[in-house]
């Protein structure tokens, strides 16, 4: 394993700036979740550093080398497809080979790394299959499979869960993640899924056109957002953004609460809602509504779980609050985070 | 009534009518007009070369019985040990082979590398390059055959099989480049890309990865080029001249035109061991030339 860095590396194509002056570094174990939009450059990057594309600035270091101009069997990483890239024509168990047969290992070595390889992701049974006759989630650890046989230095994943379906995605993700544990792999992973960048990740890079809009943990990701794209990116719904004058505030549907339900709490700001329509969705009623003045009829929307009790119907007026240390304040020019009320603890990207 | 009412009578009901397909008249028809089409092939393409193989084994006197006997009265090798004997066949033969398995084999090597090199690579010119082909494959072989004649006296390559096996790959090329272009682009680059993170320089990658892949493409191209360069008559009339260097369409058609009479017994052996190595040809290949010509599209998942 190996640590990683990214040094300001730009990505050109024709007139299209794809990636924009990019710095990053993945530490020594650690699990790095690229997330974005579609067209946010993040695949870019991340083909980039397999050695796929060579960057038009900057340079990536991998371990101690300068991996540049590196080619990609000369960087010792490993890199799971979106759609697998197994190799048709070949056996599941010769497509975990494949690596070891092409660096010349022959013989036992080889059968008792796939078997180590197939056995750590549980597909053993299914060697003697071809890949059309697996499903997609056998595929899927197939792939994972066969980036591990050759212990490389750093795995590369591009959105290797987006082609399963919603259950199995819950379960590879978990497995993905303690497999990451006993391992103890350096992973970089490109995903346009927050849930999958929250629930993965050990940090999370927010890209948006080229650029990155934040780097920090998903709970500094989600409590701290660097700035309104990062705040509507992440969260389902996304943070309410209120234009006030001088400021936009932004609040999190699931701190925007009932006023009864603060009891005799100080410190909360007061914001009456005109309620346009009541969404239940089991755990949750989402609330959909407009503020009155001060907050200029700004649309919010809050996030109540069901079991607080709320008297509160669609047409009506109803009371709502939020703790002011739960309020985040943007500069309404750059959109930009200012300090928030309780000690700053995100990690804001130098060119946000 | 309501209509629970009516949801328990339909459980007393007889069990429902079945709808068989036969009864439709679109299928009926459509059947028929399979059977007719292969007995059409059958008749059409099928006797003709039975009548051939049949005729082959028979005497010379038979040849010309009026009424003609269907099966030889008496089966004899005399055509083919004539041919052997009394003509050159066993060398056109040889320089047949030769040719034909040399276009293929240019054929394939230069078309693959240069549809490979069309599909995946991106450089000045090459989308222009590629419509260019295109229109080459449109030139009938007669309109180039005079200045390829110049060319291949320059180059000092008169009366060779080299200057065929040149000029039948050329003509084939732009089909192979097409052909072949297509169904790489049919295979996802990332298997090459995964190949190359694995290990691979690109040439591995091609060759490990995306030739077998592209086997049935790489088989009908040669299935194309073997046959074309096996029957091509023009290029070899005008390139070739001596006894040594003639291939069997050309040294076929000079038996018949040289003194009116023709022995039918030998054109039609020799017509049989003609056909024979693109039937074994066909039939070694046709499995993979199926796919390939079917399944193209759908490859590398």
């Amino acid at each position: 394993m190996a640590r990683v860095e990214i040094r300001n590396v730009g990505k050109i194509f024709g007139n299209y700036k794809a990636v924009d002056d990019v710095s990053l570094t993945i530490e020594d174990g650690e699990f790095v979740v690229l997330l974005g939009p579609s067209g946010c450059g993040k695949s870019t990057l991340l083909r980039m550093v397999a050695g796929l594309e060579l960057p038009t600035f900057g340079d990536i270091v991998i371990g101690e080398t300068v991996a540049t101009r590196l080619r990609p069997k000369d960087r010792n990483i490993a890199m799971v497809f979106q759609n697998y890239a197994l190799y048709p024509h070949l056996t599941l168990y010769e497509n975990i080979a494949f690596p070891l047969r092409v660096a010349g290992r022959r013989g036992d070595e080889v059968d008792k790394k796939v078997r180590w390889a197939a056995g750590l992701v549980g597909i053993e049974h299914l060697l003697a299959r071809k890949p059309r006759q697996t499903s997609g989630g056998e595929r899927q650890r197939t792939a994972l499979a066969r980036s591990l046989v050759r212990d490389p230095a750093l795995f590369l994943l591009d959105e290797p869960l987006s082609n399963l379906d919603a259950k199995l995605r819950h379960s590879a993700r978990d497995e993905l993640r303690t497999f990451q544990e006993r391992v103890g792999m350096t992973a970089l992973y490109v995903t346009h899924d927050q849930v999958e960048a929250m629930g993965l990740g050990d940090r999370v890079v927010v890209m948006q056109g080229g650029r990155v809009r934040q780097v920090g943990t998903p709970e500094e990701i989600y409590l701290y957002p660097a700035d309104t794209f990062v705040a509507t990116f992440i969260g389902t719904p996304p943070m309410n953004l209120i234009d006030m004058p001088g400021e936009v505030l932004g609040v999190r549907p699931e701190n925007l609460m009932p006023v009864s339900f603060f009891g005799q709490e100080s410190g909360l700001r007061r914001m009456t809602m005109l309620v346009s329509r009541i969404e239940f969705l089991g755990s949750d009623k989402l609330i959909y509504g407009a503020l009155d003045d001060p907050f200029g009829q700004a649309k919010v929307i809050a996030r109540l779980p069901s079991s607080v009790p709320a008297d509160i119907r669609e047409g009506e007026r109803a009371h709502f609050a939020v703790r002011e240390h739960e309020l985040r304040s943007f500069d309404p020019q750059t959109g930009l985070a200012r300090p928030a009320p309780i000690p700053q603890r995100a990690s804001v990207a130098s060119h946000g | 009534m309501t209509s629970y009412d009516t949801a328990a009578t339909v459980i007393d009901r007889a069990p429902p009518r079945r709808n068989y397909e036969a009864a439709d008249i679109h299928f009926i028809a459509s059947r028929a007009m399979t059977y007719l089409l292969a007995l059409t092939a059958c008749t059409v393409v099928g006797f003709p070369l039975f009548w051939m193989v049949i005729c082959s084994f028979k005497p010379a006197t038979e040849l010309y019985m009026s009424p003609p006997t269907f099966l030889p009265q008496q089966w004899t090798l005399q055509n083919y040990r004539d041919l052997f004997l009394q003509t050159r066949f066993p060398t056109y033969f040889l320089n047949s082979l030769i040719v034909a398995f040399g276009a293929t084999l240019l054929s394939l090597l230069v078309g693959g590398l240069g549809a490979y090199s069309l599909s995946r690579f991106r450089f000045f010119g090459i989308s222009g390059f590629s419509t260019v082909t295109l229109f080459c494959y449109m030139l009938p072989e007669v309109l180039i055959v005079i200045p390829l004649y110049i060319y291949v006296v320059q180059f000092g390559l008169a009366d060779t099989l080299f200057s065929l096996i040149v000029a039948n790959t050329a003509f084939t090329l732009p089909l192979a480049l097409w052909f072949m272009r297509s169904y790489f682009n049919a295979i996802p680059v990332t298997l090459e890309e995964s190949a190359m993170i694995d290990g691979c320089t690109r040439l591995q990658a091609m060759w490990k990865v995306t030739v077998p892949l592209a086997v049935p493409g790489l088989v009908s191209v040669s299935v194309f080029s073997f046959n074309h360069a096996w029957n091509e008559f023009l290029f070899a009339l005008v390139f070739t001249s001596s006894e040594r260097n003639k291939v069997l369409p050309l040294g076929l058609a000079t038996w018949i035109g040289q003194d009116n009479i023709y022995s039918w017994g030998m054109l039609l052996a020799s017509a049989v061991l003609v056909t024979l190595p693109v039937l074994v040809f066909y039939l070694a290949v046709q499995k993979r030339l199926v796919v390939g010509m079917t399944e193209g599209a759908s490859k590398g998942e």
